[in-house]
């Protein structure tokens, strides 16, 4: 202790000093700041007035740490504890370590997400509350989740962190009402320092659990708790579900995650090489790159592949195996690089009509607009030109040109039809 | 109906099947059990949740089925003269029970009101030496949560790969897993489930320490386990349990051994001062080649050292006395390997050679001063 009250003075000196706090703001917040322990790069300090901890939490932990960067020429972690002799016991985490800010590609395509966990996850309801991340499967979502959650287990390791997934909220809900234990649900949940919800679309539809949901959310929005949600749609997009809660969700901040541009997807090929010790060469991570687009699931599988085949095989990492690993991904998951033919049958099932007739010649109503939604999803999904997807339908390219604007405004104004795409998107990626 | 029955035989089959049933039910006919006389007598006890049933030699004279109260049954049986039971059932559901002099007439119920046991498809099966799962049982189930919150934990893990099986507990604050190697397991790819902890609790005292198998038959939402001419049903647990793998330290900074029993001794000493309800920690105190271990409770302060068999690094850590005395009474070896990291990882126990067991416990984080 007494080491660590001699480090601290140290600090204040310098925060006074080099980073220019007035001696009455460091009166007026660290005077009866207590520092606990220093161990293992880590600086323990007790505040003991709840509102000067929140207040130092939120506005002075950077500033502190850089005061200790400027003393030990490294970083160092600071703990602010709510108890002066805390013997807690530890717990084991469900929150991977692997799973965090660091270990996150950040890119155009999930800048405004990162930043936004980045931020709630250093100063928990203070902004951005509710935070609602949402974006297609296998982009990061839940590893955002996770990130946050051990971010602010490190920042204050007697939070009450709460993860659950969608799904599993409402069966936990449904069991705790048939085993009369309606109170210790409710004591876990509203009870939370943090709740995390994976996959918030699943309570749509669910009258009781959107009831329960409903108090939840707003017991903790009320004690300034941070409740962060995701989801693979808008809240708009989700049918069934009240209006009351879609509201609440648009309350803070509606972050979206995009798939990985060719950048972005780089970084994480290489991120993953480097993990597992696998050695490609520029090319061989160009060939992935632009086969595996869709989301990062995708990409990992795919590397994890070629390490399993270049192990079995004992041989070095030629092109074949590269190609055949790519391959195999989309084998097992098809759905995840379309062909024309793929999309073409989705749309026909879901509108319910023939395939040929999307591609021939009838031009009803009917089998209009489901062609019309073909092309655009073709143009969207696999890129193919417009000559290319026109010589698919037997069209000029220019028809198909204006068809896929067509849609495209179409989707800006109408919302059901934005729906049904999203849908049909659906059904393709997931076949 | 009619039968007669050794008193034990009928003793034991009726104590083994009461663990299912539950002394109040909303269907009455689940407060008793259910007698089936065939070729030879079936009893089944069920609660909805946990069913057991075992089938035992019996006489029978005339077939029939007929379900009565437990409790009676069994303390009629109990208190009987070590001779032959009759059991006769007549036609208004009278229940005759005689035994030498003594003799009983008692009401039973129809059979019909007796729930069946829940059938389904197999989706899975394996079978394992009744020794082997007995040690893998006992040595993980102290691990398992009574914490309702996370009702998955309420039960272990079971891992099952060609030739491997994984049996993992866990709490929050300790983690057990037990390990053994078998040829042909199974044939299917690797697979897992979650069994309750009471369930587990039943099978074990059902198993002996012998070779004869234990057969597990796996459904999607149920799980058997069939020693002998005994079966208990269970419903699996459903969710998802920690991935214990990332909970594991991939490095440590020091490795060490030490004799169990001595580790045990001096952690129960040190401990004598523990209050139940506060729970002070035990400090640990690694220096050189021994643990310095030492407690500050209300009551007094305690300590005592322990010696290490290897030499180890400089390391002041707390524990919950419990969990470390839990672990290492599960050891089966009397040397045991703790590898340990900082003060705030968790300490992880191992066999000196082989991967047989892994205790792994979270410490408590110590007072700024002492």
């Amino acid at each position: 202790m007494q080491y660590a009250q001699e480090i601290w003075a140290k600090t204040l000196e310098i925060m006074e000093r080099e980073l220019g706090l007035s001696k009455t703001t460091i009166n007026t917040w660290f005077d009866d700041t207590k520092a606990l322990s220093f161990s293992d790069n880590s600086l323990t300090l007790f505040i003991e007035i709840p509102f000067k901890r929140s207040t130092v939490e939120q506005q002075y932990t950077g500033r502190i740490k850089e005061a200790l960067k400027l003393l030990f020429s490294s970083d160092i972690d600071l703990v602010i504890t709510a108890q002066e002799n805390s013997e807690v016991q530890q717990e084991i985490s469900q929150f991977s370590e692997e799973l965090s800010f660091e270990r996150f590609i950040v890119g155009k395509s999930n800048d405004l997400a990162y930043a936004a966990a980045k931020a709630v996850a250093q100063a928990p309801g203070a902004s951005y509350n509710p935070l609602f991340i949402y974006g297609g499967s296998g982009l990061g979502k839940t590893h955002l989740l996770n990130a946050i959650a051990i971010t602010v287990k490190k920042n204050n390791p007697n939070a009450k962190i709460n993860y659950v997934k969608g799904g599993d909220f409402t069966s936990e809900f449904i069991e705790s009402i048939q085993a009369n234990k309606g109170d210790e649900f409710r004591e876990k949940y509203r009870e939370a320092d943090l709740l995390l919800i994976d996959d918030i679309q699943f309570i749509a539809g669910k009258a009781q659990t959107q009831e329960e949901f409903f108090h939840t959310f707003n017991a903790l929005y009320e004690s300034k708790k941070q409740i962060v949600l995701t989801s693979d749609r808008l809240p708009k997009e989700m049918v069934n579900l009240e209006e009351r809660l879609r509201t609440r969700f648009e309350w803070g901040l509606m972050a979206d995650i995009q798939p990985p541009n060719y950048e972005t997807r780089m970084a994480i090929i290489s991120l993953k090489c480097k993990r597992l010790g696998l050695d490609l060469s520029e090319a061989q991570r160009e060939i992935i790159a632009n086969n595996v687009t869709s989301n990062v699931r995708q990409i990992e599988g795919t590397i994890k592949k070629i390490h399993a085949y270049s192990n079995l095989l004992g041989n070095d990492i030629s092109q074949d195996i590269v190609e055949r690993a790519i391959k195999d991904m989309f084998h097992e998951h098809p759905g995840l690089n379309p062909t024309p033919e793929i999309i073409v049958r989705e749309v026909a099932k879901y509108f319910q009509v023939e395939e040929p007739t999307i591609v021939g010649k009838n031009k009803s109503k009917e089998v209009a607009l489901p062609r019309q939604i073909s092309m655009y999803l073709i143009r969207e999904l696999i890129q193919s030109s417009f000559p290319e997807i026109g010589r698919y339908f037997n069209r000029d390219h220019s028809t198909v040109m204006h068809s896929v604007n067509k849609i495209e405004d179409e989707i800006r104004v109408n919302e059901e039809l934005r729906n049904e795409i999203k849908d049909i998107r659906k059904n393709i990626l997931e076949m | 109906m009619k039968f007669t029955c050794e008193r034990a035989l009928l003793a034991a089959a009726i104590s083994t099947t009461s663990w299912a049933v539950s002394s109040k039910s909303s269907i009455q006919a689940l407060e008793g059990l259910l007698l089936e006389a065939k070729n030879g007598l079936t009893i089944t006890g069920y609660n909805l949740e946990t069913g057991i049933r075992t089938t035992i030699d019996a006489n029978i004279i005339t077939p029939g089925k007929i379900v009565i109260s437990a409790k009676l049954l069994s303390d009629i049986i109990r208190l009987f003269p070590d001779d032959v039971v009759t059991v006769t059932v007549t036609e208004t559901q009278t229940v005759l029970l005689t035994c030498g002099n003594a003799r009983y007439e008692i009401v039973g119920f129809s059979a019909e009101e007796y729930p069946s046991l829940p059938e389904f498809e197999t989706e899975q099966t394996l079978a394992l030496p009744q020794s082997a799962l007995k040690s893998m049982i006992n040595q993980t189930i102290f691990a398992i949560s009574t914490n309702d919150n996370k009702p998955i934990h309420t039960g272990s893990l079971f891992e099952v790969e060609q030739n491997q099986l994984n049996v993992v507990s866990v709490d929050g604050f300790r983690l057990a897993i037990r390990t053994e190697h078998f040829e042909n397991l199974t044939s299917s790819e690797p697979f897992s489930f979650v069994v309750p902890g009471h369930t587990l609790r039943e099978v074990e005292k059902l198993i002996d320490d012998t070779d004869d198998p234990v057969e597990i038959t796996l459904g999607r939402k149920h799980i058997t386990f069939s020693i002998g001419q005994t079966t208990i049903i269970a419903r699996i647990l459903e969710g998802e349990f920690l991935n214990y793998k990332n909970a594991i330290p991939k490095t440590n900074v020091f490795t060490t051994s030490v004799m169990t029993k001595e580790f045990i001794t001096s952690l129960e000493r040190v401990s004598i001062l523990i209050n139940e309800r506060i729970k002070n920690p035990v400090r640990l105190q690694f220096e050189d080649n021994k643990i310095h271990l030492c407690c500050t409770t209300p009551l007094g302060k305690s300590q005592d050292d322990c010696n290490l068999i290897s030499p180890c690094e400089k390391l002041e850590i707390g524990f919950n006395n419990r969990y470390l005395i839990d672990a290492l009474k599960a050891c089966p070896d009397a040397e045991v390997k703790l590898e340990l990291n900082t003060h705030l990882s968790p300490i992880v126990m191992k066999p000196t050679e082989g991967d047989r067991y892994l205790y792994l416990i979270l410490p408590v984080r110590l007072k700024a001063d002492e």
